[in-house]
């Protein structure tokens, strides 16, 4: 049947789709937690960006502090707030920009880009670093909040968009006499490009990309997570800026959600802080996001390291032993049962077999051997081969030598003379089997199949029944080759031991037959060779539940009612002679315990004659002799205390019936 | 041009124009000073100082700077503007008047003017500006280059416009359109201004951010100079009451 083999197909197929199950169930887990911890990465860099800004914006205002304090400035701005509201003092515009280019100059970190003196009024009275306005007298900067909160003594950060640019601006008051109010401020903006928000990228671990007016301004990735960022990703913010006017949630508190800018990309806005809020100015920390299309995604987006993490010993240990044990059951169950059936087929061309030994295959190779040995045996029968008859007593224990010497229901004839079928090996013997060549039996335990073999006369001398019968429980059990037969079925009394009787098998109505059923006669000549010389059916003989289930062959105990008549042992033909004979041994058969074999007797040569068997020679001695010999062995057999024996008419021959009992 | 110049020259030639064209005598200078301007807080800067504003990470007083001069009140020069408004209908002022733009803001940031004059916004920033009128449909935004300006016809009637940049949300400028208004001041950092009338009476009134905040008469006679005795006190106008609050 295979069942390993199917077994283990079904597990690898269950296998195979619960791996694909798992696979589609990681992929799809793996990217809705990518989803999610991208979600949460941008929240978090967009957290940490907002926060960086602080930072700097707090760094550039304390570094601003020399600026606000230095003397020149605060001459300069003193100068510059005199009585003439309309006219700037040229030196203190100049001794204001020397001492702001001083102030710039020692700058280490946050350096500005620019650094403005404004005095009262709003009024740039001197800068470095944005040479745009050198020649512009009237540039102010009064109107910004920011330098309008330092001129009133505020220190305050904003971020300013000046053509698109977006500036980074810290401002604080300038103080000459604490008695009065401020006399002006300084201002220093930091334009926010590549550099700046290189920086920036750097400080807060991510990639990032300031906006200013639906267009990028500044952006940079970040390198040091070892995965470098795509740049070009930048560029999908072009077409996503636009749609920040419509999001009510980025316009309300100043951060979106995640935008989805492809696929592969999440971005994140927030507003800056300052004029900027208002300008549409921006930044956006931009991640990818690492999806798997498929299961075959894992080994396609697998690099070195990820490859490394393999267990390959495990690996290989699972697709060996997956192997191995596939290879197994195929052999067990494929490659093993083809080969017997192969060398048995072998065997059969050779001669060394006439059957198929059916104990020997399992599985669906059992039936197919079970129907050629029928289809070998319906050949035979059609060609004048032997009928399957029921088992008697012979095909039980064993064939029945026709001469005295070699067997207890070998009765001699008065005439001194041995039936012809009774002996085996002698002239009158009956004609050997058509499967089974002259010679002597050659014993095989090993193989099991020396019951199919040329049966000669029994070594172990007549009236051996139980090495006969043993050795026929042998031919039933496949020679030495298989275990006992199995434990028989619970009988149904409560005190009953198992039932050695179970019902017989399909194929049981056809007549068992037995090598011994050839001397069926018991002294009186076979009736017809191919007819009466019964041999013991293979699948009898092979079928080890069978014999486990014959009463006397099984090895097993139990109990023989006669309701299962059928199943009984019975003892074929008795001669009459060895009846007559027995008449003389009732002492010995009353020590024996067996006065009542005397019925037995009685019964059975009346019954001999009422179906017109001879009976001359069948004495009591020698039927007792017989009976003993088999009581013996079927007591030892099945632990029975004693066999009870009946005499009935089958197929119009007289038999006997044993009878184990155990009470 | 004439913003170029001085103050005092500003009001005599803004004086001598109204002369010439009204027929009236030049009197001469009406000085005078304001008082209160330290209690004008621009909207603006009252609004971007404001937590919730999200202008700013960082504000936080100077610990040097006295609390009184940490008001913040708007600049004089820039945000007050005293108007003399006369009992004759006054003609328009020509040439154009410069508005600068600059710092964050016009300059001036208020300003009232009679029917007909024209204004031109000046870019004196090195980036653009996009000046418009809110609420109009007629002068909407337009970008102003530095250095190139952009004009605006007074239309007849009078009313009150508020020019704001698209570009810095800091710039609020409201220009008051009077048909009686005779001359106009700016006062200096000590608050005092200098204005030229003829003879006449004249009512001055000081607006900021738009609005009205101070009105004094003023009498000018035949010889001048004449100066205000009493400081021209400046308040806003108490709010309105809610709509459903009990009077006061």
């Amino acid at each position: 049947m295979m069942l390993l083999s199917r077994f283990w197909y079904v597990l690898i197929s269950i296998l195979l789709g619960v791996s694909l199950y798992a696979v589609y169930v990681a992929v799809g887990q793996y990217n809705r937690r990518n989803g999610v911890a991208m979600n949460e990465g941008l929240a978090s860099d967009s957290q940490t960006v907002g926060w960086a800004l602080q930072i700097d914006a707090r760094r550039r205002l304390d570094l601003l502090l020399p600026g606000s304090v230095d003397p020149t400035v605060r001459a300069s701005l003193g100068a510059a707030n005199g009585k003439d509201t309309d006219k700037i003092p040229q030196k203190a515009r100049d001794d204001a920009k020397r001492a702001l280019g001083d102030i710039q100059g020692k700058f280490v970190d946050y350096k500005p880009d620019a650094i403005f003196a404004v005095d009262r009024d709003g009024r740039v009275i001197a800068q470095v670093g944005f040479e745009q306005v050198n020649s512009n007298g009237e540039f102010e900067l009064g109107g910004y909040p920011a330098v309008f909160d330092a001129l009133h003594g505020y220190l305050r950060d904003d971020t300013w968009v000046w053509g698109g640019k977006i500036y980074r601006v810290v401002s604080r008051p300038v103080e000459d006499d604490s008695t009065q109010p401020p006399v002006g401020a300084i201002v220093a903006i930091r334009a926010v490009d590549p550099q700046f928000a290189k920086d920036l990228a750097k400080r807060a671990r991510t990639n990032i990309a300031f906006y200013a007016g639906n267009q990028r301004v500044a952006m940079a990735s970040y390198e040091g997570s070892g995965e470098k960022f795509d740049d070009a990703a930048f560029e999908l913010l072009a077409a996503d800026l636009p749609k920040l006017v419509d999001d009510k949630i980025y316009k309300d508190s100043g951060r979106s959600d995640v935008h989805a800018l492809s696929p592969d990309v999440g971005a994140m806005y927030a507003r800056l802080p300052g004029d900027a809020w208002d300008l549409g100015a921006g930044f956006s920390v931009l991640r990818p996001r690492v999806s798997i299309k498929g299961p075959l995604g894992f080994l396609s987006g697998a690099d070195d390291t990820d490859k490394k993490s393999v267990n390959w010993f495990v690996l290989a240990a699972v697709v060996l032993l997956g192997a191995t044990l596939g290879i197994l059951f195929s052999f067990l169950e494929h490659s093993l049962p083809m080969g017997e059936l192969a060398a048995q087929a072998r065997k059969l061309r050779k001669g060394e077999l006439d059957y198929f030994q059916l104990p020997r295959f399992r599985g669906g190779y059992r039936p197919i051997a079970q129907d050629v040995n029928q289809g070998i045996e319906r050949v035979l029968e059609r060609g004048g081969g032997a009928a399957r008859k029921p088992a008697d007593l012979e095909s039980i224990l064993g064939p029945v030598p026709a001469q005295p010497a070699m067997s207890a229901f070998s009765f001699p004839l008065p005439d001194g003379s041995v039936p012809p079928q009774m002996s085996p090996g002698g002239p009158g013997g009956p004609p050997p089997s058509p499967f089974r060549p002259p010679g002597p039996p050659q014993p095989n335990p090993g193989t099991g199949s020396h019951q199919m073999r040329p049966q000669g006369p029994p070594q172990n001398g007549p009236g051996n029944f139980g090495h006969q019968m043993q050795q026929q429980q042998q031919q039933h059990h496949g020679g030495h080759m298989g275990p006992p037969g199995p434990p028989p079925r619970p009988n149904a009394g409560p005190n009953a031991g198992p039932n050695p009787f179970p019902p017989p098998r399909p194929n049981a109505g056809m007549p068992a037959t037995s090598p011994f059923a050839q001397t069926t006669a018991l002294g009186g000549p076979p009736s017809s060779p191919g007819a009466q010389h019964h041999q013991q059916h293979p699948a009898d003989a092979y079928e080890p539940t069978q014999a486990a289930l014959s009463p006397l062959q099984g090895g097993v105990p139990g109990l023989h009612t006669p309701a299962e008549e059928d199943e009984a042992t019975m003892v074929g033909q008795v001669p009459a002679d060895v009846l007559a004979a027995a008449t003389g041994e009732s002492a010995r058969a009353a020590e024996d315990g067996t006065e009542e074999w005397l019925g037995v007797y009685d019964d059975f040569i009346r019954k001999k004659r009422e179906c017109g068997e001879p009976t001359e020679g069948l004495t009591f001695e020698k039927f007792a002799q017989t009976l003993r010999k088999n009581r013996d062995a079927l007591m030892q057999r099945h632990g029975c205390k004693r066999v009870r024996f009946a005499v009935y008419v089958k197929e119009g021959r007289a038999s006997l019936k044993a009878t184990p009992i155990k009470d | 041009m004439i913003r170029h110049l001085p103050s005092i020259q500003r009001s005599t030639l803004l004086a001598f124009a109204i002369l010439v064209a009204t027929g009236a005598a030049f009197a001469g200078p009406v000085r005078g000073r304001i008082n209160g301007q330290e209690k004008l807080v621009p909207d603006v800067y009252a609004e971007a100082a404001k937590p919730d504003a999200h202008r700013y990470t960082w504000r936080e007083p100077s610990p040097t700077v006295k609390p009184e001069f940490r008001v913040l009140s708007g600049n004089p020069l820039r945000e007050i503007c005293v108007a003399a408004i006369s009992q004759q209908q006054q003609p328009a002022h020509e040439p154009a008047h410069l508005i600068k733009i600059t710092g964050g803001r016009t300059v001036p940031a208020t300003i009232a003017i009679s029917n007909g004059t024209r204004l031109a916004f000046k870019n004196f920033d090195p980036f653009p500006h996009r000046l418009y009128i809110k609420d109009s449909q007629t002068w909407r935004a337009e970008t102003i280059n530095p250095n190139m300006q952009r004009e605006f016809s007074l239309p007849a009637g009078g009313g009150k416009f508020e020019v704001r940049d698209e570009l810095f949300p800091s710039l609020r400028s409201f220009i008051l359109v009077d048909q009686f208004v005779a001359d106009i001041a700016y006062p200096g950092r000590d608050g005092a201004f200098e204005l030229n009338l003829s003879s006449g009476e004249y009512v001055l009134k000081a607006f900021f951010n738009g609005r009205l905040v101070g009105t004094s008469a003023v009498t000018v006679k035949d010889k001048g100079p004449f100066t205000m005795k009493d400081p021209f006190n400046l308040a806003e106008a108490p709010a309105p009451p809610a709509p459903g609050a009990p009077p006061k």
